[in-house]
């Protein structure tokens, strides 16, 4: 199978090139198997992996035209030759490697945790099975970036805009029925950009590997905001 | 501190804009077809009918708001040289102003002249 990969090595290359790999593949490979293949041709090619299995978010990238992980992506659904480039609009380190700096500062930004501000019980902060039920679909989220990367808002104004994968966040602790600052989170997100720069484009549900739906939480954000102004 | 432009309120006022200008459009277009003014005259006295004034005058205001906050967020999204951000914004305030007065004094005229 034919794999057309991007490389750029900022310290000796001026810019991103493609470069052209063979790789010979077997039944039920994935993506990631045929990187450590081509490893084995060149070892110089980086790539950023961990768990090989969907759980760690650590190689997400551009695959043939959409963003995915590559440790998940079977070889027989793509078409030849398969091109692979780092995730768009990040600042590459090397070959597929990016920084996620501006993705985890926007994560950082919307308080990722629960904020409880009256005091704690004796034992467990309790919770129904119906308030619990509410957090499925949003806490599942591995942070890969596939979604932030793939939205043309976050594109434009990385440093402004929270991107579909921090607001999911947002929505996941705003939805959770033992946290207590929701004033303050909506306070937070309000202004042209934090969160109003989504245009419902859409991206971000489309290549979450999880198959979350951010823009449905921004939805949810939103119809909150309503409320809670009128 | 809300120095910034707005957010939640543009937003709100961006559907609520639209669903009315929707709502005028299909009115307008519905009385044209089924009891078309005859005549100049017809027209004016159509539009100075105090209802009929205080509609279309609501429609111009809420297309014109409509018109800043897409335009507005255009601008946020592609242009990011702070001053020519701020120029061209100011140009688009302006024209839209205008343009507002403008239609307010077509409206006086149709009522009072
Ligand atoms: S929402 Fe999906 S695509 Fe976005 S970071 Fe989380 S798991 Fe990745």
């Amino acid at each position: 199978m034919r794999f057309l990969i991007q490389r750029f090595n900022p310290e000796t290359d001026e810019k991103p090139y493609l470069q052209e790999y063979e790789v010979e593949v077997t039944p039920g490979m994935m993506l990631l198997d045929a990187f450590k293949a081509i490893k084995e041709q060149d070892e110089s090619l980086a790539v950023r992996y961990s768990c090989g299995e969907g759980v760690c978010g650590s190689d997400a990238m551009n695959i043939n035209g959409t963003n995915g992980l590559s440790c998940i992506t079977p070889l027989a659904d793509l078409k030849e030759p398969v091109t692979v480039h780092p995730v768009p609009g990040m600042p590459i380190i090397r070959d597929l490697i990016v920084d996620m700096s501006t993705f985890y500062h926007q994560y950082r930004a919307v308080k990722p945790y629960l904020i409880h501000h009256d005091p704690m019980p004796e034992t467990e902060l309790l919770q129904s099975p119906e308030d619990r039920d509410k957090l499925d679909g949003l806490y599942e989220c591995i942070l890969c970036g596939c979604c932030s990367t793939a939205c043309p808002s976050f594109w434009w104004n990385p440093d402004k805009f929270r991107g579909p994968a921090a607001l999911l966040q947002a929505w996941r602790f705003l939805a959770d029925s033992r946290d207590q600052a929701t004033a303050l989170r909506l306070d937070e997100l309000e202004g042209p950009y934090r969160l109003f720069r989504c245009h419902t484009i859409m991206n971000c549900m489309n290549v979450c590997p999880k198959q979350l739906n951010p823009t449905e939480a921004i939805g949810h954000i939103k119809k909150l905001m309503l409320k809670h102004s009128i | 501190m809300r120095w910034s432009l707005g957010g939640f309120r543009p937003w709100l006022f961006q559907r609520i804009s639209a669903v009315y200008m929707l709502g005028f459009l299909l009115f307008f277009m519905l009385a044209i077809y089924s009891c078309p003014p005859t005549d100049y005259q017809a027209w004016r006295e159509w539009f100075a009918h105090p209802v009929m004034w205080m509609a279309t005058a609501i429609f111009f205001v809420s297309l014109f708001l409509h018109v800043w906050v897409g335009l507005r967020d255009v601008i946020l999204d592609y242009l990011h040289n702070v001053p020519i951000r701020l120029v061209v914004l100011i140009s688009l305030g302006i024209s839209l102003i205008s343009l507002t007065l403008w239609v307010f004094r077509a409206l006086f005229t149709v009522a009072y002249l």
